[in-house]
């Protein structure tokens, strides 16, 4: 009767990492996505090297050529300096991606913390504290505490992003709790709980693994947003300041030449669009990978 | 008292507070369970008997349920309360329904009943560990346990979990193991198998048991005593050999008849009619409703245990056990 373990020895581990791949790979459409993802890492990590124009990052102003259509040499055109488009938004994604995991590095944890603790004391004083708690954050919608926050503290990018942060974590709180909360009532839960093991055990072995898969997917999926919401910080002036590069301010100064020069911020409203579809996709497919899970 | 409980409720009820009102589940109820002794708890689903068990374990999400108490001891210490717990957590320990729920799919199960052991065994070195494993493991006579022990609950196929579940039941040294329909997500061929094993278990190690189980063959095969429950109340308790030979509680009399025969006389009877709203709980007995020997009192007085021999070891609730099958 054991014949299914008996045959060989395989390591569980790999074998289930090995059946997720499998089961993410059969999606053209997460593949699609990580794609995408992996170009803008690619860009993120090399953006220098890749970019034609790397010194157009900066302060530099070519006023021969301002204002040029896409061409071979400028494929996205340029800008009321004569500095490539194309070779700004790519560097500039870097700044985005960089909030993103920021902001979700801060928020993640945090957030997870507390949604565990929540639904596993659920329906005590603990759980209402942290749940109130929460939606305090989660009834100011996020652009505004993170203007909010940013105006006083005086911009900057790393402002803008932790400005972020401060009310990202909520959402994750929120998911990790509803998760727990069904968790907290499985069998293996009780059972451990009826044993004696550490509720701090309980919680990070028990719990935890058993709800990863949302939270992973929400994860790539947030990527994205914050990319945007980041954009629309940039687009009024807050988060990175000028002479570097950014998306959402790239857009805004770019609305100002519509629409004799269109390209100015079509390229970079094209990139935001971009790679938000990416994390998006690849979100959905980790998701449904991840769920896979074992039954 | 001479003789040992390993556990005993006295009054039990439980309510759950639900929106449209409060559930009066378990109104009361007493239930003891000797030293060494195999206890079976039969009723239909929705009867209360995992609220019962939920309750000993103290287990239930409080709220929306609110349990209440004379007492509730194992091995005559009260349960509840830091010490009570630690007793509770050390002495008994439970066998679900569902294998498959019952483990953690993410761990190994190794990871998993070291978690118990250390729990129950502080302090010990990780060799001392693993072999109280495997030895535990070799107990419910699992080939290969080392592999076992490596693999996650999804490499095992339903039998060999429900045989890591009782092996986890076991390795904590517990007087009392509850075993809540331990058989009812395997087929038949394994049903015997771990049922064997259970019964040899308990008898070997002269642990206490507690069945629930609506296999009453099984229940008849491995229990010594027989509690039947109704709507949250146990309408009669006596010695397994005299319930399943001559029931008394009309209840009693449908669900054995509810059985189906080797001997193949057809479909079995079942009992008319469904269980009654928790919500609004009539007065009088709970079952009258379904009750095929009703009378008028049945409607206005709630029937109570009386004694059907000397020494209160058979009882039974109801008005009308006396009346003759003749009579109806």
């Amino acid at each position: 009767m054991n014949h299914e373990i008996a045959s060989k020895k395989i390591n569980a581990r790999s074998e289930l990492f090995r059946r997720r791949c499998y089961k993410f790979s059969r999606n053209p459409l997460s593949m699609f996505g990580l794609v995408i993802v992996a170009v803008c890492m690619l860009f993120v990590l090399f953006a220098q090297y890749l970019v034609p124009f790397p010194d157009d990052a900066q302060l530099t102003t070519h006023m021969t050529k301002t204002f040029q259509a896409p061409s071979l040499e400028h494929i996205a055109g340029t800008d009321e300096f004569g500095r490539d488009v194309f070779s700004r938004a790519m560097i500039g994604l870097r700044y985005s991606l960089l909030t993103s995991i920021i902001v979700l590095g801060l928020s993640v944890p945090f957030g997870v913390f507390l949604g565990l603790i929540a639904g596993y004391y659920r329906n005590t004083w603990i759980d209402s504290v942290i749940t109130r708690f929460t939606e305090m954050f989660m009834a100011i919608p996020t652009l505004v505490t993170a203007m909010v926050i940013s105006a006083l503290a005086g911009g900057g990018w790393f402002v803008g992003a932790v400005a972020i942060a401060v009310s990202w974590w909520a959402w994750f709180c929120r998911l990790t709790y509803t998760s727990a909360i069904s968790v907290s009532n499985e069998l293996f839960v009780v059972y451990a709980e009826l044993s004696g093991v550490k509720v701090i055990r309980v919680i990070l072995q028990d719990i935890l693994p058993n709800i990863s898969a949302p939270i992973i997917t929400k994860i790539s999926l947030d990527m994205g947003s914050v990319i945007i919401i980041a954009a629309s910080l940039n687009f009024i002036g807050l988060g990175v300041q000028p002479p570097t590069p950014s998306l959402g301010a790239m857009v805004a100064t770019g609305i100002s030449y519509l629409p004799q020069q269109w390209w100015m911020c079509t390229f970079p409203a094209i990139i935001i669009m971009l790679v938000v579809l990416g994390f998006n996709l690849l979100g959905d497919g980790l998701g449904d990978a991840l769920t896979l899970e074992v039954k | 008292m001479a003789e040992k409980f390993a556990l005993q409720i006295t009054n039990l009820s439980v309510k759950y507070k639900v929106y449209e009102g409060t559930l009066q589940v378990i109104p009361g109820l007493d239930l003891f369970v000797r030293e060494g002794e195999r206890v079976g708890l039969i009723g239909e689903t929705g009867c209360g008997k995992s609220s019962i068990l939920k309750a000993v374990a103290s287990v239930l999400p409080v709220p929306p349920a609110i349990v209440s108490s004379d007492a509730i001891e194992v091995f005559g210490n009260p349960i509840g309360g830091r010490v009570g717990l630690s007793i509770l957590r050390k002495n008994v320990s439970m066998v679900f329904q569902d294998p498959s729920t019952s483990l953690n799919p993410t761990l190994k199960i190794s990871t998993q009943m070291m978690d118990v052991l250390k729990a129950r065994f502080p302090g010990k070195r990780k060799s001392e560990y693993r072999k109280m494993m495997r030895d535990g493991l070799e107990a419910v006579s699992m080939p290969a346990p080392e592999r076992v022990l490596g693999s996650y609950p999804i490499q095992l196929s339903g039998g060999m979990r429900q045989r890591v579940c009782i092996a986890m039941a076991l390795i904590k040294d517990p007087v009392l193991i509850i075993a809540d329909e331990p058989t009812t997500a395997l087929d038949v061929t394994i049903e015997e198998q771990i049922l064997d094993l259970l019964d040899y278990l308990v008898r070997e190690k002269n642990k206490s048991l507690i069945l629930v189980s609506h296999a009453l063959g099984a229940v008849r095969k491995l229990t010594d005593r027989v509690y039947v429950m109704y709507a949250g109340n146990i309408v009669e308790f006596g010695n397994t050999a005299d319930i399943f030979s001559n029931p008394k509680h009309p209840y009693t009399i449908g669900l054995i008849a509810a059985s189906p025969k080797l001997t193949g006389e057809g479909l079995a009877d079942g009992i008319a009619g469904d269980i009654i709203s928790y919500i609004n709980v009539p007065d009088g007995c709970r079952f009258a409703n379904r009750c095929p020997r009703v009378s008028e009192k049945c409607q206005t007085s709630t029937p109570v245990l009386e004694n059907l021999s000397p020494d209160g070891s058979w009882q039974v609730s109801c008005h009308n056990h006396n009346i003759e099958e003749a009579a109806l």
